[in-house]
């Protein structure tokens, strides 16, 4: 057979790469799919000096700290949305139940143990919650899977209201102690920014990892044909498990980050219109990459304070403002970057294939569709 | 190399394929065909553990569970669909990695840990999927959406990607349906081609010219029963299947 080379041991070692260097261009790249082309730690290092600048130079007083830092915890938990929904296509309502457990948890813990130790705890048991969660949901798919987290949300609302002893009267956990790391107290708004930052930009280059591997098309093809990816030996019952509980943990992290950073939480907190509102910033920001998640997440915590100059018409400038929106750019507001870029370069605007609004959307309709049917 | 046995498809009611008995021996490409709802796809979908079935199934003599679309393809069975069912969110060369087997190094540990073991091992899956892009006729189109493809160029895609699978018996549904004659001419050249390389293959269709130049035998299924079976030339001579598929021809 002609065009196959057989390996060469400079060949196979001009292949290896350190985990962290960035793709080269050209060369043996061009034997990879195109996804693995993509500049990712470039973007992250451009978004970082962004949101460094734009704070230095726009964020003012304490309540404009305040909501830019909330925007960077919202931002974990909406990209661990994008990986569950976005990529997995799961419809899961638990996220805000993840960050409550992460926050209860970790407020809990912290009062035994430093505080960077609790959140790691945190973590580790919520992974064990989410995969008992996802593996007995494993059969439940679509809208199913969508009522059963949301389920799963309000019981854990009542067990955490009611349950005294771990998370307070009536839920209400306050005196939570600082993050603290190496005698470095997260005190001051600024220092919390800090922390915020970094653990979206490890969000961010887990996402990409994620994305730049065999997980993302596997992840994909169960999504949209589960019963041709069975076929083709794709584990689709795992795929969605893993992503399920992989985006649980973006969750878990964002409402542990929340309570050591405010200091009191309450159910409330995490409440249905987080929920909602994590999806609004999913569609809003567009499903067509991670960009779109975190974009959504300014939006949702940003643009209702504008409108409070409208005063009692905020809430309808919001939601007609939402409907605009949702009508106009379909692939989100990270859809328009791709639309002008292609203008620009004089093409035709395609929508992007993996995912986009569209995508999600497309796959909602069909999930009507095959459930009224009934096929599965 | 493929042995089924008494396979049974019920839906409710309905025997939508009754005791069907077929084997398919080694570089055999063995044709299946009848009337439109006689259970052609329905004993495929069997196969491949889409549907529940009852029976048994063995593949190079081993047994396979049937209603388990893991096992049919761990044990080498792949397939086409009638309409394509490709990934339009994918790329073709993606749409064609996706099926390829070991499964080493595909899992969230190596995406996120072991990435130079991982990369490698895509680049190896590239190359391959790159090879088989370029046997179907579609080597141009590696990093195209398949969402662009036409529908002459889905099906190949789809055999690509089974073939991608190595798959011990290729099971394909209507690989002729919505071809001109030259792209018939073209699937009907690939296949005789991997044949000749060891595979072995159960083909339905409805194009009886395209069944009796591929097919070293052909079965007949009518209300989900075999009807007949043998080499093409007698089967069509069979009055049974004239009566129940073929129809009487003009003059």
């Amino acid at each position: 057979m002609s065009g196959s080379k057989p390996p060469t041991a400079v060949g196979m070692l001009a292949s290896f790469r350190l985990p962290g260097a960035a793709p080269r261009r050209g060369g043996r790249d061009s034997e990879l799919p195109g996804i693995y082309r993509r500049r990712d730690y470039a973007s992250i290092a451009i978004f970082v000096l962004i949101v460094i600048i734009v704070r230095a130079l726009f964020v003012t007083g304490l309540s404009g700290q305040d909501s830019y830092n909330l925007w960077l915890v919202y931002a974990v938990a909406a990209l661990g949305f994008y990986l569950v929904f976005g990529i997995a296509g799961r419809f899961a309502f638990s996220q805000t139940f993840m960050m409550a457990l992460g926050a209860y948890l970790s407020a809990w813990l912290a009062g035994s143990v430093p505080v960077w130790q609790a959140m790691i705890y945190a973590l580790l048991i919520s992974a064990v919650v989410s995969l008992a969660l996802a593996i007995m949901l494993i059969r439940t798919s679509e809208f199913y899977f969508g009522i059963a987290t949301l389920a799963v949300a309000g019981i854990g609302t009542l067990i955490f209201q009611n349950w005294t002893g771990f998370a307070g009267p009536s839920g209400l956990r306050y005196d939570i102690p600082p993050i603290e790391v190496g005698g470095f107290v997260a005190e001051t708004e600024t220092d919390f920014f800090w922390i915020a930052l970094g653990c979206v930009v490890v969000g961010l280059l887990v996402v990409s990892l994620i994305e730049r591997s065999p997980l993302r098309r596997e992840a994909l093809a169960a999504r949209d044909l589960p019963m041709v990816a069975r076929t083709l030996g794709v584990p689709v019952a795992w795929i969605g498990v893993i992503m399920f509980v992989l985006g649980s943990m973006f969750a878990v992290g964002a409402g542990s980050l929340y309570a050591h950073w405010q200091g009191v939480i309450s159910p409330d907190t995490f409440g249905i219109d987080l929920s909602i509102g994590i999806f609004l910033m999913a569609i809003l920001g567009g499903l067509g990459s991670m960009w779109g998640v975190v974009i959504g997440a300014a939006f949702y915590v940003f643009v209702p304070q504008y409108l409070q100059s409208f005063s009692q018409y905020q809430n309808i400038m919001y939601g007609g403002l939402l409907v605009v929106i949702l009508i106009l750019l379909p692939e989100g507001l990270v859809g328009v970057v791709a639309r002008i870029r292609d203008l620009r370069r004089g093409r035709q605007h395609q929508s992007p294939g993996p995912g986009g609004n569209a995508g999600a959307l497309r796959w909602l309709a069909k999930a009507v569709s095959d459930a009224r049917s009934g096929w599965r | 190399m493929l042995e089924a046995a008494g396979v049974d498809v019920r839906f409710g009611g309905v025997r939508a394929v009754s005791q069907v008995t077929l084997s398919v021996a080694r570089q055999q490409i063995v044709g299946l065909v009848g009337p439109n709802g006689s259970g052609k796809s329905t004993f495929l979908n069997a196969l491949t553990g889409v549907v529940p079935a009852a029976g048994s199934l063995r593949v190079d003599g081993r047994p396979v569970r049937l209603g388990r679309p893991a096992q049919s393809h761990a044990a080498g069975v792949l397939r086409t669909y009638q309409t394509p069912q490709i990934y339009t969110a994918l790329s073709c060369v993606e749409n064609v990695m996706l099926a390829m087997t070991p499964r080493r190094w595909k899992g969230v540990g190596s995406a996120l840990a072991i990435r130079p073991r991982m990369i490698a091992a895509e680049r190896d899956r590239y190359r391959r999927a790159q090879l088989m892009l370029t046997r179907v006729g579609l080597a141009d189109f590696a990093g195209t959406p398949a969402a662009g493809l036409s529908y002459g160029d889905r099906r190949m895609l789809e055999v690509a990607r089974a073939l991608a699978g190595e798959p011990k018996v290729l099971l394909l549904d209507e690989p002729s349906a919505g071809l001109n004659e030259q792209e018939t001419a073209h699937v009907s050249a690939i296949l005789s081609e991997f044949r000749a390389e060891g595979l072995t293959l159960l083909v339905v269709d409805h194009k009886i010219e395209f069944v009796s130049e591929l097919c070293d035998r052909v079965v007949v299924l009518a209300l989900g029963q075999v009807i007949a079976a043998g080499e093409p030339a007698d089967v069509w001579r069979d009055q049974q299947v004239i009566d129940a598929y073929l129809g009487l021809e003009d003059a």
